[in-house]
């Protein structure tokens, strides 16, 4: 593995209007890894993955991918630099099909529809409801099958980072196992994976490195095991 | 009869063409483009241009065709994405501005004669047993056909229907996954460009080219769209038919001049019961975050103005007013009858955009029937006054009390309507009331119109009934003037903001937000009416002619342009609305042209109208409360703290230091 | 059972979206004085359940009753008349009108003409604007100030007059964390001073042991539990659902 990181952001500032989300995140995302965001909500970790997928533009630092700066790139060239970005509320188009919804999360790769054919195997491997279902519209799926639906939908392009916000939202511990157990198994087959969670539980396990967010910055890193014991005081009084 | 089949699917054929850019633009931005027609009408005069000229139809159709794409993607690129920051209402206003000058710069090249446009397939018709169907309407029909197929196809089965479907849903989420958002919306604009002229150029050729045709016929096709919903393109086929046939069976059956009266009353019965149209649907969007641009950044004109102090402002406050009340009152002894007439117009016209400010300004209903309202006044007047010999004052009462109710009427289904279904009901009203006031010609004399004698008696000799009218509408305006801002900065203005702002966040204050609309909307209807009485009596004769979309539009306009909320604001804005006619004397379609650009530049420049710069009069906008005893506020448009600086404000008071 | 001392009783409400049920079958009691937690994971269904006893969306089955009486077919507008007010997630506030015009109206819908001057109502407008710390604001129009003012602005136009339950949706969303503090401090101190009841739908367990008497944890629509914090925090089925996820 090569020292450059795939994902690097350092001291980033950002917001919303004249709200100041971020005041200043440093972190890294080597190749081939999990990284783990984890912090109570409204500290700014789905701003971070809208920093890098290029949906907001920081008003201070960089955010390089591959070696590139991102400030620069609108979002739809990131996306097809290989970064697929499964969103917080799971984002799937409501009215259109299922297969479609696959087809668009394999635009940014170029591929032609016959081309996609094999990735979509994979994914309906990884999620056999999703083809059952494959030309309902998305809307008429439940919450956890919209939440397979768009990480599905964000492998179709064959990421090199794929980044997830907060994949087990409103989801019945079962199936946040189920989740999880897919990306375990995307990670395996060599896609680094950024991830940001509230199931602390899911994310210790799956993460190889984990970063604690707190007022808008990174309060603490290190190993899931290292950080493990203080994350009672973070949570609770 | 079976002409009239004919007729009707032939109309149908011309609702789908000009229905699929409506409904393309308004899936994909959001918003009604009230500059479909008019773009549309480009191609149509390109195509006759080549004509002319010798080119073949052929020829000519496929260049004005590809004139109205390219103007239409055009507009997506230079206006509609720069206003994008902008709330969606902003955006759909905005699409006036290269509509009125599109149809300035045309009236100004070709004049307002009909032209002849010859129809695709010339004049033949083929024969079916004993029924005959022209070659051009075949045509017509063929091509709503393929059109429909067309786009269906391209929605539902090419990659690029695929991108548009799911940045019409999402546009942030699109982005995300590598779609070309901004590319994909210029297409769109493009395609429904390219089907706007592809219309025009049917419907010019089957009735004829002139500037405004094909915008009022766009308007006029509102109830197909209408029934079969803004969502769905079976829908729009199905809606095209059915209107086609209830059009042509009215106009053989009953008449064929209350074509816009059927329109109007087709889509609120439509409305009533499908809020979104029969096989119309809530658009299903995806929850995206709100991704504002930093406020800070924006360019501001209103803050590089100096700020004036509370005492000036006060002052000049008084000293405007005294100094304009007073003018008012010597002007007849200054200035001319041609002169007076102007400032009488301004006046009368001031009247109408305070009763619009209501109900689009403060409460932010974006309401294009304002006309409706005046024209209702005015016939109810001349009516009672003139064949039921009423006298002026009782029929003056008695017009604004109907024009009134007629405001609360339409305000019911009205108000449970929003944007885009509201702009299209309101237009439809503007449409119909002038045809209906028409229709009984013997008692209002039908298009021509009649005249109408006013009967001030001679109260001061030696000057001319024209001054005695003026001081009549000048008392009235100023004390329109006077009640508008009384409502304005009241309690009832502050509901009307409220209810704008935040429909939500009102009702859970106690506001009723349906009786707050309601109030406006009947309010605007007095306005309305009490402005064509006005009129009336400055002009001396009422036609139906004088209550079009453009008259709506301009008053829409003119609020936009003086400020909305406010009422110096509305004042602004007539003078605007009347002076430029006058400025730019050479033709009134030069007016249009200014008055398009006019548009643009406020919107894009200060939002807030002219009345927002001007900070000598900032107190009438936001009143200052001061506490007895204590010094007042600095200003009402200070910038607010950043959110570093807001944090002492709230550790200091509970006393944490952090 | 609804006692009659109930300020609000929530009976066995569902609330349903489309095919979906949000909220089943859910129980809960405010009594005057009492200030009560409401937390559970995203999309447990706490949003839902202000929504449907507010007025905003409707109640598929069950009953909710406001002041002994059942508040079926009442719209937002008239509850708030009654003194069921709420706050909002995203901020409902009116950006284009200064701090006092937006107070001032709630001020003027919930009396009645007669009742006070308006002079009268602009002091009492003032008087909570100064409670808020807002004071210096009082002619700034609320498109200009900064997020935690608005927030602030949001409850001081909550509380100014006659609230007798104020249902809080995330209070503390989008505050640093030492704003929080202080926002709690001050929406606790003006709650208790008015007299004014409420429920709190939170996230942060911080600000929740700091408001509330009471807790309600709810899961997947349902309540799970309820009682003091600590006996909720030390609750198993709550550690398993929701709290059981950030620890060992």
């Amino acid at each position: 593995m090569t020292g450059t990181p795939l994902l690097e952001l350092r001291d980033v500032y950002a917001g919303y209007g004249e709200a100041s989300v971020l005041e200043g995140v440093n972190f890294t995302v080597p190749v081939g890894t999990c990284v783990v965001l984890l912090g109570p909500n409204g500290v700014g970790k789905s701003t971070i993955l809208r920093t890098v997928s290029g949906i907001i533009k920081p008003s201070g630092g960089t955010v390089s991918y591959r070696g590139n700066d991102l400030r620069r790139i609108p979002d739809y060239k990131i996306a097809r630099m290989g970064l697929a970005h499964v969103p917080e509320g799971r984002g799937i188009f409501p009215g259109v099909t299922v297969l479609e919804n696959l087809r668009i999360g394999g635009f940014a790769s170029g591929a032609r529809t016959a081309e996609q054919s094999e990735t979509l195997d994979r994914v309906y491997t990884l999620f056999p409801i999703l083809k059952e279902r494959a030309d309902q519209p998305a809307a008429a799926l439940s919450g956890g099958q919209q939440q397979m639906l768009a990480i599905g939908r964000g492998l179709m392009s064959q990421p090199q980072l794929l980044i997830l916000d907060e994949p087990s939202l409103g989801l019945s511990p079962l199936l946040v196992d189920q989740v999880f157990d897919a990306l375990r198994a995307i990670k395996e087959q060599g896609t680094t994976v950024l991830l940001v969670e509230q199931s602390a539980r899911h994310a210790l396990a799956l993460a190889d490195h984990v970063y604690v967010i707190g007022e808008g910055k990174v309060t603490r890193d290190g190993t899931p095991a290292e950080v493990r014991d203080t994350l009672d005081a973070e949570y609770l009084s | 009869m079976s002409a009239v089949i004919v007729a009707a699917l032939t109309s149908a054929a011309y609702f789908v063409v000009l229905g699929l850019g409506i409904v393309l633009i308004y899936r994909q931005s959001g918003v009604l483009n009230f500059s479909q027609g008019p773009v549309g009408s480009l191609a149509a005069y390109t195509a006759y241009l080549l004509i002319q000229h010798g080119a073949p139809y052929w020829v000519g159709a496929a260049a004005g065709i590809t004139v109205s794409a390219a103007v239409s993607a055009g507009i997506e690129i230079l206006i509609i994405r720069r206003l994008s920051r902008h709330s969606i209402d902003v955006v759909g206003i905005a699409t006036f501005g290269p509509g009125l000058v599109i149809i300035g710069v045309l009236g100004a090249i070709f004049g307002n004669a009909d032209l002849p446009l010859p129809a695709p397939l010339g004049g033949g018709q083929l024969h079916f047993g004993f029924v005959g169907v022209g070659y051009s309407e075949l045509f017509a029909m063929a091509v709503a056909i393929v059109a429909i197929g067309g786009v269906y196809v391209l929605l539902q089965r090419t990659r690029f229907g695929l991108s548009l479907r799911a940045a019409s849903e999402g546009p942030v989420t699109a982005g995300m996954l590598g779609i070309n958002v901004s590319r994909t919306r210029t297409g769109v604009w493009a395609i429904a460009g390219a089907l706007g002229g592809l219309a025009a150029i049917m419907v010019s050729g089957h009735y004829y080219l002139e500037p405004t045709f094909v915008t009022t016929f766009t308007f006029g096709s509102f109830a197909a769209i209408v029934l079969g919903g803004m969502e769905s393109i079976l829908g729009l086929a199905i809606g095209s038919v059915l209107y086609g046939l209830l059009s042509s069976f009215f106009a053989f059956l009953v008449t064929a001049r209350l074509l816009q009266t059927l329109n109007f009353l087709t889509i609120a019965v439509a409305l009533s019961v499908f809020p979104y149209g029969i096989f119309g649907r809530r658009l299903e969007h995806v929850a995206e975050p709100r991704i504002k641009g930093s406020r800070r950044n924006q360019f501001r004109l209103s803050d590089r103005i100096p700020k004036l102090s509370p005492r000036v402002v006060m002052i000049l406050r008084i000293a405007g007013i005294a100094i304009g009340v007073t003018g008012l009152a010597v002007l007849p002894f200054i200035i001319g009858d041609a002169q007076l007439y102007i400032v009488a117009s301004v006046a009368a016209m001031f009247v109408a955009a305070s009763g619009l400010n209501f109900i689009s300004g403060y409460a932010g209903q974006g309401s294009l029937g304002q006309a409706g309202f005046i024209a209702i006044g005015a016939y109810i007047y001349a009516v009672l006054n003139m064949q039921l010999h009423y006298p002026s004052l009782l029929a003056g009462i008695v017009a604004i009390v109907v024009a009134a109710a007629a405001g609360v009427l339409f305000g019911i289904p009205a108000i449970r309507l929003s944007g885009v279904y509201l702009a299209m009901i309101t237009l439809a009203f503007t449409l119909a009331v002038p045809e209906l006031a028409a229709f009984p010609q013997n008692v209002t004399g039908g298009s021509l119109g009649m005249a109408v004698t006013s009967d001030l008696g001679g109260i001061v000799p030696g000057l001319s009934l024209l001054a005695k009218q003026y001081w009549l509408i000048a008392i009235v305006a100023i004390a329109v003037a006077w009640v508008s801002y009384r409502l304005g900065t009241g309690k009832l203005g502050r509901r009307w903001k409220a209810v704008r702002d935040s429909e939500l966040g009102a009702a859970s204050i106690g506001v009723p937000v349906s009786r707050t609309k309601l109030n406006a909307f009947g309010l605007s209807g007095a306005f309305g009416g009490l402005s064509g009485v006005l009129t009336i009596f400055v002009v001396g004769y009422i036609a139906p002619d004088s209550y079009t979309v453009w008259l709506s539009a301009f008053l829409f306009a003119a609020i936009i342009i003086g400020g909305r909320g406010l009422t110096l604001g509305s004042a602004l804005g007539s003078i605007f609305v009347v002076a430029i006619p006058f400025i730019t004397s050479s033709a009134a379609v030069w007016s249009q042209v200014f008055f398009g650009l006019s548009l643009l530049l406020v919107l894009w420049l200060f939002p807030g109208g002219l009345a927002s710069l001007l900070n000598v009069f900032r107190g009438a906008v936001t009143p200052t409360f001061r506490r007895p005893g204590t010094a007042p506020a600095t200003g009402t448009t200070g910038r607010g703290p950043t959110t570093t600086a807001a944090k002492p404000v709230v550790a200091a008071k509970t006393g944490v230091g952090r | 059972m609804t006692t009659p001392t109930d300020l609000l009783t929530v009976t066995n409400m569902t609330v349903r979206y489309g095919p979906f049920l949000a909220v089943k079958e859910m129980n809960l009691r405010i009594r005057p004085g009492q200030i009560v937690g409401l937390i559970g994971p995203n999309g447990a269904g706490k949003s839902t359940v202000i929504n449907a006893v507010s007025g905003a969306v409707g109640v598929a089955s069950g009953k909710v009753e406001y002041l002994g009486a059942p508040t079926k077919g009442l719209r937002m507008d008239q509850l708030a008349l009654r003194g069921m007010v709420r706050t909002f997630q995203n901020l409902e506030v009116f950006p284009t009108m200064t701090v006092l015009e937006n107070v001032l109206i709630r001020v003027e819908a919930a009396t009645r003409r007669t009742e006070f001057s308006h002079s009268e109502r602009i002091e009492k407008c003032l008087d909570v604007i100064d409670s808020f710390g807002l004071g210096r604001y009082a002619d700034t129009e609320v498109g200009n100030l900064a997020y935690p003012e608005r927030k602030l602005l949001e409850f001081a136009r909550a509380m100014v007059v006659d609230a007798k339950l104020l249902l809080l949706d995330e209070p503390t969303a989008g505050l640093a964390v030492d704003e929080r503090q202080c926002v709690v401090r001050l929406v606790v101190d003006q709650m208790r001073a008015r007299n004014i009841s409420g429920i709190v739908v939170e996230h942060d367990m911080k600000v929740v042991k700091a408001m509330c008497d009471e807790v309600s944890v709810m899961d997947a629509g349902e309540r799970i539990a309820y009682g003091t914090f600590d006996e909720v925090v030390g609750d198993t089925r709550v550690k398993e659902a929701y709290l059981g996820r950030g620890v060992e």
